[in-house]
């Protein structure tokens, strides 16, 4: 049998795949209606087409088996760049039997408990907008919130526990009470405060949770993984699509930035400046050209003004500066290289 | 790259093994459909994404990726999908064409099993074509890739993506005329 490749069957599979002009779209019409043919022709391909892709289902693929097999075929890593706790496997069994004592003492300490009345559990919540908030919780630790943020401080007598529920961005110092632990619960990670300040940037749109430790050390981790330690100076990143933990030694001090207004490029491409400048700041620099995107830019500021900012990055890339009266501030210039 | 993207491939660099894990667990389902669009064999799929993987772990200290990671493992997967391809094109057709053949010697079944059997025989039909065609197609379907996007990856011009998935519709038509319904009435576009 001879197949011929007409040209309708491009035009139909433009209009299935959604790649068709509407003029294309009319034409296939057109054809379409010219006889039953020809629509039983059209709807045998649209049913083709909309089969293929159900195929596809039926294949899965196991990351975890994958991983384990990968693991093992891997040379050389570096474990000592990574400090993981794991529980211990071996079973101790004597602070169950002192628990199983203690069950029967706090059952009756329950009870008259209820009949004392409920303790009183401390709550806050914080929210910022669009501007960047400083609070200080009932326990003396104080917390900045980024834009976009908000926490719920709890404070349970009877559990001597603070909790804190987080969404968005905000940097903790914590004022550390050995007895009565800080944990802080970003959406299905937990970070449990070593007296410490730490900042936590967890949006609900984004895949990764970040922790950044500026002094002390705090846990990070989840109910089902006791995740790692993170020192001062480190980051910790946890992905909840893939569920893993990593840390990273050098961290991007910036990530600051929005709290202490200190910015520390290094060999940084203007993009990046500018966007960042632009998050804490609230200001519109934009790029007149794509040619200077890539320019790079090593320089310190430390809670300067704007104008002053801006007149450096000038100066130092070679740049001209636009301001439009909707307060934009366009940069101009021949590029780099 | 975003930030986080250099950090987390600064701290691979160095040799964290969960940074790997991160990026493995995060990629790997993804890049298995897609090596799976090239290879239409589940554990080859696997074999050239896991060799990847095991290559990136390797290298990590050479290895200069200049535009995403993302980016940057689709496209080893893709050259060795393409390397597997060249070097079994003659022995996979060989198999393609036995299937097809095996296939048709059914009998048609009763029109309650049609779809599935149908889906089935789609399937069949869409491993025969021709190897270029076939990739174009499931690209398409599989991956969702916009036309511009395959034509990109497969260093091929819009216009002959645009040849292929009509070719492909076209000859799995041909191949399956047996087993599409007989009536229009069968759809329900056309019964409103």
């Amino acid at each position: 049998m001879a197949i011929e490749f007409n040209d309708i069957d491009d035009l139909i599979g433009k209009t299935l795949s959604g790649e068709a002009s509407a003029e294309e779209i009319r034409e296939v019409e057109t054809w379409r209606s010219t006889s039953a043919e020809n629509q039983k022709y059209y709807s045998d391909l649209q049913l083709i087409f909309a089969k293929a892709s159900t195929n596809q289902v039926k294949v899965d693929f196991n990351t975890d088996a994958a991983w384990k097999k990968v693991k093992s075929k891997l040379a050389g890593q570096n474990k000592s760049k990574v400090v993981e706790f794991r529980p211990t496997t071996k079973t101790n069994w004597q602070p169950l039997r002192i628990a199983a004592g203690i069950v029967l003492i706090v059952s009756a300490g329950i009870f008259t408990y209820r009949f004392l009345g409920q303790p009183q559990i401390q709550t806050q919540a914080v929210v910022s907008e669009n501007k960047v908030v400083e609070d200080t919780l009932p326990d003396g630790t104080t917390a900045v919130l980024n834009k976009r943020s908000s926490i719920t401080y709890e404070y349970n007598p009877r559990e001597k526990t603070r909790k804190v529920k987080l969404e968005g961005e905000v940097f903790f110092e914590v004022k550390h009470q050995e007895e009565k632990p800080f944990v802080i619960e970003a959406d299905e990670a937990l970070v449990r405060d070593i007296g410490t300040a730490f900042n936590i940037k967890s949006y609900p749109d984004k895949d990764t949770i970040e922790v950044v430790v500026q002094s002390g050390v705090v846990q990070f981790y989840t109910l089902n993984d006791p995740g790692m330690m993170i020192n001062a100076g480190e980051t910790g990143i946890y992905s909840k699509r893939a569920k893993v933990f990593t840390k990273i030694t050098k961290a991007d001090t910036n990530v600051l930035a929005y709290k202490t207004r200190v910015f520390s490029f290094h060999s940084t491409d203007l993009r990046s400046v500018i966007e960042q400048i632009n998050e804490v700041y609230d200001s519109k620099i934009k790029l007149g050209n794509e040619n200077i995107a890539g320019c790079q830019l090593t320089v310190t500021f430390r809670n300067d003004e704007l104008d002053t900012m801006i007149d450096v990055i000038a100066e130092t890339l070679a740049l001209s500066v636009e301001r439009t009266d909707k307060n934009e501030i366009i940069l101009n210039g021949q590029g780099c290289r | 790259m975003d930030l986080l993207e250099q950090q987390v491939l600064q701290t691979l660099k160095e040799g964290s093994e969960s940074a790997f894990e991160m990026v493995f667990r995060t990629y790997y389902r993804p890049l298995c459909q897609y090596a799976y669009s090239f290879l239409n064999d589940r554990d080859e799929a696997e074999e050239v994404v896991q060799a990847a993987f095991i290559n990136v772990w390797d290298k990590r200290e050479q290895v200069e990726i200049q535009t995403s990671l993302k980016a940057y493992l689709y496209r080893i997967v893709r050259n060795s999908c393409l390397n597997v391809i060249k070097h079994e094109k003659v022995k996979k057709q060989h198999v393609a064409h036995e299937m097809i053949h095996a296939e048709s010697m059914h009998e048609s079944v009763s029109q309650s099993v049609i779809s599935s059997e149908l889906e089935e025989r789609i399937s069949v039909a869409m491993k025969a074509l021709p190897e270029q065609c076939r990739i174009v197609f499931q690209l398409s379907r599989f991956e969702e890739l916009k036309y511009a996007e395959i034509a990109d990856q497969l260093n091929l011009s819009v216009k002959t993506v645009e040849n292929q998935i009509g070719k492909a519709l076209k000859i799995m038509r041909e191949q399956l005329k047996d087993y599409l319904p007989l009536f229009l009435i069968f759809f329900k576009d056309y019964i409103c």
